[in-house]
């Protein structure tokens, strides 16, 4: 295929395994969300902006995203935190702390989703110290918020744990022989050059958690307008039939998670050519 | 600003990187700490900066004892090996840096650091790419760019660890070239770290050569070659034939070889080790009464103005032996590779039966 | 870059990060075994041999051992194409595979509802023929791939990047075809990375939750995976009956941790091995 390879390669089997490639992402992946695209697009615009700008959907729109919102935040912080100590500290324990890291990947949802919720029930474990203080988790978009954050924390510390390994001790040397405080070396020198993969990992965390369904549904506890996720809601539409509402909700979050994976991987490249040099 | 370092000792666990350092360095001199990996070089020199510090001893910039002040207040300008270029940073940002880290009240105006900064990139000659990130660099502009930042604070005394180390062969030289031009610019006391002779000597008002955690001279290049204070800086700087033979009183022998001399070097039972250099000595097609070391001719490489001659020992036991010659010398000989050629020292460096340096003699 | 903690704020930062690893992490895993066993040893076993439970096993079982091997051939095909050419829109094509990481799983759900389900022009085809594609097993399967399908890929893509190309240059050079070339060259190289895809796909496989909810049906003793039977039992308020199907899952998981570990230290190793290699040969 001339026109398509744009450099001679000796190995062969380029057909086969395009062909194939292409195939199976077609058939996976595009066909399916181009189906849905047709679908919503078989709605006149009335209907579609009529079921998005409906009390309900606004309502967990911005459940969802608020709760999105703070998840990313919390996971900015304890996945940092997390990564700076798994990386520059030497303690027991710390192997350990770094497998665990990535629990939150291996664990389906719903066992996520259900023992989060009896952790933070009103007399769980950790719920029942937040009661002593009046603090409801459970059932309350704080309690969405936790749940989210737990699903994607690993997000953020494996994003970060690569670039600070890479960071050499001279460049914090050369920062303090130029007179910059440890306080400064930290800031400008060191988060500075985190700040991409933090804000890559936070976006990545943000992605997940706006569509997070299976760790919030069992904390959350559902109430239209008040804990209400935006996922769940496209659920409820399709067990009332109304694939059209369904679609047309599931197409906000659709395009807010390619527009998000795109941006990200655009801001990815360019950073790494700037600061990478290829 | 005068550097001085007293009675400097350094231990890493068992293994001591410093013993009993004592330096002077007089203001804007540009100073080689000259020595094979392990003599403690870059160690001495991160103490100097405050990035290390010594088990004993002190450390005195223009007469104050700084030996307890933090790196960040002795106003050293330090260049890393691997450059440790901020890579968040265009490389006017990094030699900016030091400038924005001041207090509030030391902090010139933007236009001045803006100015400085241009000053900087111009006196190393990099203007044109104060946009760019260091990923975008060659190695030697990077080395550049590291060395303007550390020059931004206008320090006393300029540090340098193995500059040059990370770069291929053309452009060390270049580079050596111009660091040596710009010291003559800004005369700042400068001390940098090398295992390459050739640049200490190039490059150096002063060598200092160290193994094994001492100094073991410091001197001009010239005198350190000419005149080496010990064994170890003999051996360390330049090529050396080594001769092992016998002396009678009046001549060395070993197998059919011989030269005619005068020393008191040897040994009690006559064993004379000498040391030849490569450029001390001619060759001829033929002996002459004071010398007799027949050798064959095996490989000749050319650089330069200099041809290195290989020469195998014909009839006495030695290794192989490098000659130098000037290129017209070497077209006066007209020489084939497999001839048979005589050497004639012109000058030879006796060992003593301890090991040390002896006398200097002439053969006659 | 490891150093042993000397202030006390370095202290204090590694005392906070073991406060957020034990309330984030520890405790709700540590909550599952205590709850599941809070009735005894004899009604975990009877839990366990429950027809729904079960049903629920094989079913979540024969989904991952179709996922897995289904998305094993397919990231190496697409590893394979994207490293080892270079072609308009190789970055697209290694962009696209990473659209299913992002995606809300109920969405994917809904997607393939509307494109597989039986009204579509493809799920009519299949209901002639007697096969019904949503609301039963192959829907399931199909919908667990889509989820599933990154993760090898995105395993094998930087790997295969980093070793280069020029062994399997070499045996083509000598004569090997492209089959021949990639069994007895790339695959010894990336089998470890190979392991670490397939536990990962499998553990997401199995925990599918989303995706699966929506094609299913919820049919019980039919359609139940694992995780939905997690859903439905804590829904009939049969807790323990729940925080068993959970701890059974939470300890797949468990394994699933101590694998990863282990893998990731062997492909670290191969990268390390490989990109020395390269080195070697870049340099003159």
């Amino acid at each position: 295929m001339p026109l398509l390879r744009t450099q001679h390669s000796v190995l062969p089997g380029f057909t086969l395994s395009f062909a194939l490639s292409v195939l199976f992402i077609c058939l996976v992946i595009l066909v399916p969300l181009s189906g849905l695209a047709i679908h919503v697009s078989q709605m006149s615009w009335a209907q579609y902006w009529g079921v998005i700008t409906d009390p309900r959907s606004l309502a967990s729109f911005r459940v969802t995203l608020l709760a999105a919102a703070g998840a990313s935040g919390i996971n900015a912080v304890v996945g940092l935190l997390l990564a700076w100590v798994i990386t520059r500290y030497r303690f027991p324990g710390r192997r350990l702390m770094d497998a665990l890291v990535d629990l939150p990947f291996a664990l389906p949802t719903a066992v996520a989703g259900l023992t989060l919720s009896a952790l933070f029930a009103a007399n769980g474990w950790l719920g029942q110290w937040f009661e002593a203080i009046g603090i409801s988790v459970a059932y309350t978009p704080l309690g969405i918020m936790i749940a989210m954050s737990f699903t994607s924390l690993p997000f953020v510390v494996r994003a970060v744990q690569p670039v600070l390994e890479d960071l050499t001790p001279d460049v914090e040397e050369a920062a303090a022989t130029l007179g910059a405080t440890p306080m400064a070396t930290f800031t400008r020198v060191i988060l500075a050059q985190l700040m991409p993969a933090l804000l890559t990992g936070t976006a990545l965390a943000f992605t997940r958690s706006l569509g997070e369904y299976g760790a919030v549904i069992f904390i959350a506890g559902n109430m239209p307008f008040e804990t209400e996720i935006l996922s769940l809601l496209v659920n409820i539409r399709l067990d009332e039939f109304d694939y059209a509402a369904a679609s047309a909700l599931a197409s906000v979050i659709l395009i807010a998670s390619l527009v998000l994976l795109f941006g990200i991987q655009l801001v990815q490249s360019r950073l790494t050519r700037r600061w990478k040099g290829h | 600003m005068s550097i001085r370092v007293e009675q400097i000792q350094k231990r890493f666990g068992d293994f001591t990187a410093l013993d009993d350092i004592n330096l002077d360095v007089q203001e804007g001199q540009l100073v080689g700490l000259l020595g094979p990996s392990g003599s403690g070089k870059t160690t001495l020199l991160r103490i100097i900066a405050g990035l290390e510090k010594a088990d004993q001893g002190k450390v005195l910039f223009h007469g104050k004892d700084v030996t307890n002040l933090d790196v960040r207040k002795r106003k050293v300008g330090f260049v890393f090996q691997q450059y440790a270029l901020f890579r968040h940073l265009t490389v006017a940002d990094n030699v900016t840096f030091g400038l924005r880290m001041l207090p509030r009240k030391e902090r010139p105006a933007r236009s001045a650091i803006r100015q400085r900064v241009n000053e900087l990139l111009d006196l190393v000659q990099l203007g044109h790419l104060a946009g760019r990130y260091p990923a975008q660099l060659s190695g030697g502009q990077k080395q550049r760019v590291a060395l303007a930042r550390a020059l931004a604070l206008k320090p006393d005394v300029l540090l340098l660890d193995e500059p040059f180390g990370a770069l291929d062969a053309k452009v060390r030289k270049e580079l050596r070239r111009w660091l040596r031009h710009l010291h003559e610019q800004i005369s700042v006391t400068s001390i940098f770290v090398t295992h390459d002779q050739e640049e200490a000597m190039e490059v150096s008002d002063q060598v200092v050569v160290m193994s094994q955690g001492r100094i073991e001279q410091m001197a001009s290049p010239l005198t350190v070659y000419e005149q080496p204070a010990s064994r170890f800086v003999f051996d360390f700087l330049g090529h050396i034939n080594a001769l092992k033979g016998h002396y009678d009183g009046r001549s060395w022998q070993a197998g059919n070889a011989q030269l005619r001399l005068t020393t008191e070097g040897a040994c009690p039972d006559g064993e004379l080790t000498l040391y030849l250099r490569p450029h001390e000595a001619d060759l001829s097609k033929t002996p002459s009464d004071s010398a007799n070391l027949p050798v064959k001719l095996g490989a000749r490489s050319v650089f330069g103005g200099t041809v290195t001659l290989e020469l195998e020992a014909l009839g006495w036991p030695a290794e192989v032996m490098e000659v130098e010659l000037s290129r017209d010398a070497w077209q006066a000989l007209n020489a084939q590779p497999g001839d048979t050629l005589f050497v004639h020292p012109r000058q030879l460096q006796t060992v003593t039966c301890d090991g040390n340096l002896g006398p200097r003699v002439t053969p006659a | 870059m490891h150093e042993h903690p000397r202030h006390w704020h370095q202290w204090l930062l590694i005392m906070a990060a073991f406060a957020a690893v034990a309330i984030l992490l520890v405790m709700p895993l540590a909550l599952i075994f205590t709850e599941a066993f809070s009735q005894g040893w004899a009604m975990v076993q009877q839990n366990l041999t429950n027809p729904d439970m079960l049903g629920a096993i094989k079913l979540t079982l024969i989904v991952a051992l179709i996922t897995v091997p289904v998305n094993l051939l397919f990231g190496i095909l697409l590893a394979w194409c994207v490293t080892r050419y270079e072609f308009r829109g190789r970055k697209l094509l290694s962009t696209l595979i990473d659209i299913p990481f992002a995606m809300s799983p109920v969405v994917a759900g809904l997607c393939y509802l509307v494109v597989y389900g039986a009204q579509s022009v493809v799920g009519n085809w299949f209901s002639g023929m007697g096969v019904q594609l949503m609301f039963a097993l192959p829907g399931m399967v199909m919908v667990t791939v889509f989820v599933t399908c990154p993760y090898v890929a995105r395993v094998l893509i930087p790997l295969m990047e980093s070793q280069g190309q020029h062994e399997e240059e070499a045996a083509i050079i000598l004569g090997a075809s492209g089959w021949q070339a990639f069994w007895y060259v790339t695959l010894p190289k990336i089998r470890w990375a190979l392991l670490y895809g397939v536990v990962l796909t499998n553990a997401r496989a199995v925990g599918e939750f989303g995706a699966v909810s929506v094609v299913s049906g919820l049919i019980r003793g039919q359609t139940l995976t694992l995780p939905l039977l997690v859903q439905m039992w804590n829904q009939d308020y049969n807790t323990v009956g729940a925080f068993t199907a959970a701890g059974l899952l939470a300890a797949m998981a468990l394994v699933t941790l101590l694998l990863k570990t282990v893998l990731e230290w062997a492909t670290q190793h191969n990268t390390d091995n490989a990109t020395e290699q390269k080195t070697e040969q870049d340099t003159p």
